[in-house]
């Protein structure tokens, strides 16, 4: 029955954290947080299924209310840590918390703990061409694949629609 | 049918979110209205149901809505993706790009790095986030706790350099 379900895989839900944390704990590599989080939830989904099938009876509805209550767990953790590692705006407060009063130049240079906005500039760059989206040819980027070519022109076909502006 | 009920209150979001977005101006199209969005939505799955006389009981309730806030979730991930993304803003410059090709000074230009931060940190301030003294920008009492919450994570996590 799905409120079953749902009880189920928010239990499941719960415990995202906790095996995260002690993957990131286990293997204490710096590069492999965000794989281990991808692991952690296929942990937490097979630790759900394995429960449902053998304390619940097999319902449709109820089964794809587990997978759609873990899902969004899962799609909200992914959000929160993605914030915590990634998240620009966070990383400008806790460079502002450890270094207080500094104008637009201070804060772009003392990026990240002092890493600098180049650093994050190349840093997402770098990140394109492992996707093998772009490549960098001297001091020239270069779209590579279609699927870099869609990956941009969707965002930019989202953004008319919305009317967004061009962010970033 | 009745399992593809998510799929229908979802798609009543997306219709109200679309005509909205195109209408609002940018600076009140926050997350706070997308989350009203997707409740009222449900709302208006439950008159929906009621007037075309689908059946509504607790358990399909259950099965709908956890399924649409799961595609709400999704959905909102790749909003913002696009909407914050530097990775996707480059790649977007890049396809309307002549020969689909730019140097880095013509990136420069285009997508300043000093612009990446002072809509931020506009919006932060705005926020109340931040306080600006003279030029001059520090942390704000209410950011104090965020800032206390996010180190300590760094730390749980073992993150040695965010951003």
């Amino acid at each position: 029955m799905p409120l079953d379900a749902a009880t189920l895989a928010l239990a499941c839900g719960a415990t995202l954290p906790f095996l995260h944390f002690v993957l990131v704990r286990v293997f204490k590599s710096p590069d492999n947080k965000v794989r281990l989080m991808f692991v952690s939830f296929t942990l937490a989904s097979l630790i759900g299924l394995v429960a449902y099938f053998s304390l619940l009876t097999f319902h449709v509805k109820g089964l794809l209310t587990a997978i759609f209550v873990l899902g969004f767990f899962c799609l909200g953790y992914m959000e929160a840590f993605s914030m915590i590692c990634r998240g620009f705006s966070l990383t400008i407060m806790v460079d502002l918390h450890r270094k207080p009063d500094m104008d637009i130049d201070q804060i772009l240079e003392q990026y990240g703990n002092g890493k600098g906005v180049d650093w994050l500039m190349t840093k997402r760059l770098e990140g394109l061409y492992s996707l093998g989206m772009i490549k960098k040819n001297h001091q020239t980027l270069e779209l590579l694949t279609p699927r870099g070519y869609l990956v941009g022109r969707l965002g930019l076909i989202f953004k008319k629609v919305l009317r967004l502006q061009e962010g970033g | 049918m009745t399992l593809l009920s998510p799929l229908v209150c979802f798609l009543i979001f997306m219709t109200l979110h679309i005509i909205l977005w195109r209408i609002l101006p940018s600076a009140k199209k926050g997350l706070f209205l997308k989350i009203l969005l997707s409740v009222l939505s449900t709302s208006l799955f439950v008159g929906l149901s009621k007037i075309i006389d689908s059946p509504i009981n607790f358990e399909h309730l259950l099965y709908t809505f956890s399924g649409h806030f799961f595609l709400v979730m999704l959905y909102l991930h790749l909003y913002v993706g696009i909407d914050r993304s530097v990775s996707i803003r480059v790649l977007g410059e890049l396809v309307k790009a002549p020969e689909k090709k730019l140097t880095l000074e013509q990136l420069e230009v285009i997508y300043p790095q000093k612009h990446m931060f002072s809509h931020r940190i506009e919006t932060m301030l705005q926020n109340g986030w931040l306080v600006k003294k003279q030029g001059f920008y520090s942390t704000s009492e209410k950011a104090q706790g965020l800032v206390a919450i996010t180190l300590f994570l760094h730390k749980f996590y073992g993150i040695e350099v965010a951003g």
